[in-house]
């Protein structure tokens, strides 16, 4: 699957960007409630958006918002207690046609690694992880093709962002899904995105792959944009000292590359 | 024993901890910290009276249940983030609301409000709606608010996960200030070790028991308990274990920038 946004434009901003399938996209910008209403079309279509070679129209956008899932922070709702409420009452309120609710919430939940005893549990009883995967397996409901995550990474430990990380691989592979995170948080973007695009003051400076953005350093600390610290650290070794340090994703292959070098 | 502002003595619950034990000094900068659905929010909550405890929480050697719900008010404050309500309608009047009753002339509270403002970078903010603002802003409000306040105890339940870097400098400068100004004794969770540089004592929590205590520098330098407990170290902390262990350096230091180990390995 492809999107491709073309001369769309939001408050005099133009936008250009595409996204496949065959990459976790990773998307910078302090501006993330505009980009998640871009790549969830409800703003008016000032511009092209193409999906499949597809052009949206007011008649077949509501067809792609319905394939578009958000993954949401959770927030308290009125006489809402249990998971299985929340669960039901987002299948409800978002109208989605599901022929057998019931399963489909256990195996949604199955699919983020958290089993039926969840559904019974008060949603004020659970840690902020486990809010956070059932918000990921509630997103899974509507059978999106499109999933967009926005920052839910942050409050995940080391072991949950790579147990998520593994199903959105896997959605990605098997089921042709499209993965965006939209973050501001360079580190998420380096070790868990193939392709980043990288908006600074509404304006895409960069649409490339992680590995390449990432070598261009002197172009993304001219505009302000926030590096890893991996990344920066080798930057600073090739510049300052002219080591030829190769840019690594692993703290162990820029340890044994130091190791050579010294 | 009597540096201790809050101890937690044999704490059981049914979904948690068994017999659990755990202090925290007077006047310190202590952080909880731990991999997700280790407890953390959990011990915050059994502070707080949240989550009842039978007589095992104490602080300042008397048991929790023994205060009058006015007393712990006066006494002890706390940000878990989503769990608080703005009732006015700009960030001013919430904060001059918050200290309605302090018995201090109008003058004094303004002061008091425009310097804690200012400290916490809200003066943008003083007249906008707080319930419309991003979440950074809203924890930063509500620090506000209850510094102003002066405490004694002040817990802060994984505030730091939205806020940038520079914002979370800039919350532990304040915090230190206030804990010289007004004998604060601080409590922070988190899942971030980045967040545990500049405070004074760490406890890791994992399965139900503290599997590291100690200063920062001690505590960070177990990369291997850290990492099997699903704990990220620091970049540059971690390079420094890493390379230590190497023999390419001699020692680790927590206010190590990626310039001067540059400039350490190849000099």
């Amino acid at each position: 699957m492809e999107i491709k946004v073309n001369k769309f434009i939001i408050d005099n901003k133009e936008y250009n960007i595409t996204i496949n399938s065959k990459d976790i996209t990773g998307i910078y910008t302090n501006n993330i409630e505009r980009i998640k209403k871009l790549l969830n079309f409800k703003y008016p279509l000032t511009g092209d958006i193409y999906i499949d070679n597809k052009r949206l129209t007011d008649d077949n956008v509501n067809y792609y918002q319905c394939r578009v899932s958000i993954v949401e922070t959770y927030k308290p709702i009125a006489f809402i207690k249990t998971v299985l409420d929340y669960m039901n009452y987002i299948i409800v309120s978002k109208n989605l046609q599901i022929k057998k609710p019931n399963k489909k919430i256990i195996d949604s939940l199955k699919i983020v690694g958290l089993d039926d005893r969840y559904l019974l549990q008060e949603f004020n009883t659970l840690s902020n992880s486990e809010k956070e995967l059932i918000q990921i397996a509630m997103s899974l409901l509507s059978n999106p093709e499109i999933i967009i995550l926005t920052n839910q990474f942050i409050k995940l430990d080391l072991n949950n962002q790579k147990k998520i990380y593994m199903l959105l691989t896997r959605l990605k592979e098997q089921y042709n899904k499209v993965i965006i995170f939209l973050t501001n948080d360079a580190n998420i973007l380096y070790k868990y995105c193939s392709k980043c695009i990288i908006i600074k003051n509404d304006k895409v400076l960069i649409e490339e792959n992680t590995k390449n953005i990432y070598s261009k350093i002197e172009l993304l600390k001219r505009h302000k944009v926030s590096i890893p610290e991996i990344v920066d650290f080798t930057y600073k070794a090739r510049k300052l000292k002219k080591v030829k340090l190769e840019y690594h994703q692993d703290i162990r292959d820029i340890i044994k590359d130091i190791y050579k070098h010294i | 024993m009597q540096n201790n502002i809050i101890e937690i003595s044999n704490l059981s619950l049914p979904y948690a901890f068994q017999e659990f034990n755990l202090s925290f000094e007077r006047n310190k900068l202590t952080i909880i910290t731990g991999p997700n659905n280790c407890g953390k929010t959990t011990i915050i909550k059994c502070i707080i009276g949240q989550i009842f405890t039978d007589n095992t929480v104490y602080i300042f050697s008397r048991e929790l249940e023994y205060y009058r719900i006015t007393e712990l008010n006066m006494l002890m404050k706390y940000i878990i983030p989503q769990e608080y309500i703005f009732s006015e309608d700009s960030t001013i009047e919430e904060l001059q609301n918050s200290i309605n009753n302090l018995e201090i002339s109008c003058k004094k509270k303004q002061k008091m409000i425009d310097e804690i403002m200012d400290d916490l970078k809200l003066t943008p903010y003083k007249n906008k709606k707080p319930d419309t603002l991003p979440e950074n802003i809203k924890i930063k409000i509500e620090l506000a608010k209850q510094l102003l306040q002066e405490p004694k105890i002040l817990l802060l339940d994984d505030i730091f996960i939205y806020m940038t870097k520079e914002e979370k400098e800039n919350i532990i400068n304040v915090l230190r200030k206030y804990q010289l100004k007004s004998d604060l004794t601080i409590i922070i969770t988190t899942s971030n070790l980045s967040d545990c540089l500049e405070i004074d004592y760490i406890y890791v929590i994992n399965n139900n028991s503290i599997v590291l205590e100690g200063e920062p520098l001690e505590v960070l330098q177990k990369d291997n308990i850290l990492n099997r407990v699903g704990l990220e170290l620091p970049f540059i902390i971690d390079l420094s274990v890493k390379l230590r262990d190497y023999d390419l350096i001699n020692d680790i230091e927590l206010n190590m920038t990626l310039d001067r180990m540059v400039n350490i390995l190849w000099k």
